[in-house]
């Protein structure tokens, strides 16, 4: 968790145990389960099917999500990093790019 | 609109003049008028510590008309620092009183011939002794010249200790605001003038009140609409680009010999630094008040308070430093405020001696009997009072790295990180390409502020998503980056931030093209239309930026810079990154080449980065193409 998001998260880093082969889409989707109130804010509630519209996600440094594939296989040992949108303007350019989610 | 002040402090006398109109047409206001005055009236080749300099205080059109994010002024001279064309922008209530007391630029000509500040009340203008002034801090300074002039709501430049004693890296500090970088206050100090205080309460009209304020409400909604401007900016402040950097791994520490390996998140990050918080300050009619006051509240700097500090000063005196330790970062922002002191480039010449000292290179003996020792916050503090004061080793280091390394010698500058004298600020740009390139082509040296790569940086899609370590399509996005920056915020003088968080662009297509750039900045088009009554369009706002650059770079290329002042220091292009995210980065001559000549042929220069006389005439520069041309210094045609 990253910047303000530091804030709201239970702790800056944590494990999540995700099944082999998962992908970007499907660590949010757990973290949604597993967050809590603070992460839903961020992320959505579970159940939600949306693309989050609020953060950016990077794995290792590198920004992945909005402006990647969200759908990438992590990899044992990635680091995935949840930052707070500080650029970009209005989220109409988040969406767009978010088509790609889901 | 458009009245100019110009003060004489040789003779003591001031005249007030029109601006041209084709001026505000073609450069706005802010950063454009300053160079365009500067290119046209300091001869080549001027000292800058000369009377012939000239110092300009350009606010722009919407300052002081209740456009938020506008109370911004560009401060222009030639640069002692760098020799370039210097430019730094300041925010604070300054611009705004410039306006109310009845002037749009202030351009301050000569040399007093002893301590001077000047007074202006309602467009009067006295001379006034400085002598009891001088010497003074820079917040004591402002409060003594309110009780000297018997009302304390007069609004204050002035300059500290270091500008007086021509400190080339001292800056101009209005309230707790900087024009910080470039050495401005060294400019001030050669003039004798400590301060400037301004008073008035003349309304400033707007041309087309319908027109101006309803793109107004449009740029109020778009503040609100973008997450990062009150959950971020008014929240936590630009501190939080310490945890982003050290995120992507490109926070650069200990003088850039050690990126990676310092990230020190938890001691420095945004909210350990936002429980130091006691309130936030705005600049003149902003609503986002993104300044944060805050306080060491225990250790050897309990009870100092600094407003700030930004995002670069933090990293100034900690990454660059290697120091970790809060509160000195608080005491050393504080110190330079009042000493007026840039702190980007204070921070990195200690970093730079720091390393000679590492290295062997200095003594203990050359250094005052400090052990200038990375992570050290006790002898940052104490070398910081002694360059504001000329001190001992602090007169070494009071010029700046490039002039320390000179009187240092002994192979010294092979450890220097600065691009035409500037030294780099916070981002360690091997792990981001186009910002690296802003830094290589900015007219001002390696200058965050002019063209800043928030893709890079914060991943932000407009107007294109980017992969940071490509060197592909970096031209265009730098230039893109660049041109809306001078256009927006350096000539409009909308606040740089608000660009930054994209809260004062149109949400629209993405793209670099020439159309969904004009449909972004459709309300700040609208505004400044409704401000000057100048039928501004939105090719003509965007053409403002590139002409505002290219002016800028002739600037340069008439005072004998060219290509080979365009490259990254020794250590970005040869060393990688040794940890982190970046882990092995680095930004070899070849790539360097590669992004630079694609730029060149964007921006209409030729292969030695000097701009051809189709481009200048295309951007209504005939007379700079002509001017260029009688001194064989215009770009060859491709």
């Amino acid at each position: 968790m990253v910047g303000g998001l530091r804030a709201h998260a239970p702790q800056r880093e944590f494990g999540v145990k995700l099944p082999d082969d998962a992908s970007l889409h499907c660590l949010v989707e757990r973290l949604r389960e597993q967050g809590g109130p603070p992460i839903y804010e961020w992320l959505g509630e579970p159940g939600t099917t949306d693309a989050p519209k609020r953060v950016l996600l990077l794995v290792n440094g590198h920004f992945v999500f909005p402006s990647g594939d969200p759908e990438a296989i992590l990899k044992d040992g990635d680091v995935v990093s949840v930052m707070p949108v500080i650029s970009g303007g209005q989220p109409g350019p988040w969406s767009d790019i978010a088509m790609a989610w889901g | 609109m458009g009245r100019v002040l110009r003060i004489d402090l040789t003779s003591q006398t001031t005249r007030v003049e029109s601006l041209p109109l084709e001026i505000v047409r073609d450069f706005i206001g802010g950063a454009g008028v300053g160079l365009r005055l500067l290119y046209s009236e300091v001869p080549v080749g001027t000292d800058p510590l000369s009377p012939k300099n000239e110092l300009i205080f350009a606010p722009g059109p919407l300052t002081g008309t209740g456009a938020p994010g506008s109370s911004r002024m560009a401060v222009a001279a030639r640069s002692p620092l760098t020799g370039a064309a210097g430019v730094s922008l300041s925010g604070g209530q300054f611009p705004a009183e410039m306006k109310f007391a009845g002037f749009d630029v202030i351009v301050v000509e000569g040399k007093a011939d002893s301590p001077t500040y000047v007074s202006i009340l309602e467009e009067k203008v006295h001379f006034r002794d400085a002598g009891r002034v001088w010497g003074m801090s820079t917040l004591d300074s402002q409060a003594f010249i309110k009780e000297d002039l018997g009302d304390q709501n007069y609004r204050i430049a002035c300059i500290g200790p270091a500008g007086e004693r021509l400190s080339r890296i001292a800056c101009i500090i209005n309230e707790r605001r900087a024009a910080g970088r470039k050495g401005l206050g060294a400019v001030m100090g050669a003039k004798n003038l400590k301060a400037i205080a301004v008073r008035g309460s003349q309304k400033v009209e707007v041309a087309d009140q319908n027109r101006f304020q309803q793109a107004r409400r449009r740029l109020l909604g778009l503040f609100k609409a973008t997450p990062a401007v009150y959950d971020g900016l008014s929240r936590v402040g630009t501190a939080e680009c310490i945890d982003v950097t050290c995120e992507l791994g490109i926070f650069p520490a200990m003088n850039f010999a050690r990126t990676g390996e310092f990230a020190p998140v938890d001691d420095l990050g945004c909210e350990i630094q936002r429980k130091d918080t006691v309130r936030r300050v705005g600049c003149h009619g902003c609503p986002v008040a993104c300044s944060q006051v805050r306080m060491a509240s225990a250790g050897p700097y309990a009870g100092i308070l600094t407003e700030g500090p930004e995002f670069e000063s933090s990293w100034a005196f900690s990454g660059a430093t290697g120091v970790r330790y809060r509160p000195a970062l608080y005491a050393a922002d504080r110190l330079c405020d009042e000493y007026g002191l840039d702190t980007i480039s204070v921070g990195m010449t200690i970093a730079f001696a720091m390393e000679l000292f590492e290295r062997d290179i200095l003594g203990r003996d050359e250094c005052d009997g400090l052990a200038l020792r990375f992570g050290d916050h006790e002898a940052m503090l104490s070398v910081i009072r002694k360059i504001a004061f000329r001190e001992g080793f602090g007169d070494v280091l009071a010029d700046g790295s490039v002039a320390a390394a000179r009187r240092i010698g002994r192979g010294s500058d092979q450890y220097l990180v600065a691009i035409k004298g500037l030294e780099l600020p916070g981002y360690d740009v091997r792990g981001a390409k186009a910002h690296g390139l802003n830094y290589q082509t900015a007219y001002t040296g390696a200058d965050h502020n002019r063209g800043y790569a928030a893709q890079e940086v914060f991943g932000s899609p407009i107007p294109v998503a980017v992969d940071r370590f490509a060197i592909e399509g970096k031209a265009e996005l730098c230039k893109w980056n660049q041109d809306m920056k001078m256009a927006l915020c350096d000539c409009s003088t909308l606040c740089a931030f608000l660009l930054t968080a994209g809260a004062i662009l149109d949400p629209e297509a993405e793209g670099l093209g020439q159309e969904s750039t004009h449909a972004r900045i459709r309300t700040v088009t609208d505004m400044l239309a409704g401000a000057t009554g100048i039928d501004f369009s939105p090719e003509d706002v965007a053409r403002v930026g590139e002409r505002g650059n290219t002016l800028g770079r002739a600037f340069n290329i008439r005072e004998g810079f060219s290509r080979r002042d365009d490259y990254l220091p020794e250590r970005l292009a040869n060393e990688p990154i040794s940890a982190g995210p970046s882990k092995g980065q680095r930004t070899p001559q070849e790539d360097q080449d590669k992004m630079l000549n694609r730029y060149y042929e964007l921006c209409g220069y030729d292969q030695l980065g000097r701009p051809t006389r189709a481009r200048l005439e295309a951007l209504g520069l005939r007379d700079v193409a002509d001017d260029l041309d009688s001194m064989d210094l215009l770009g060859r045609s491709r």
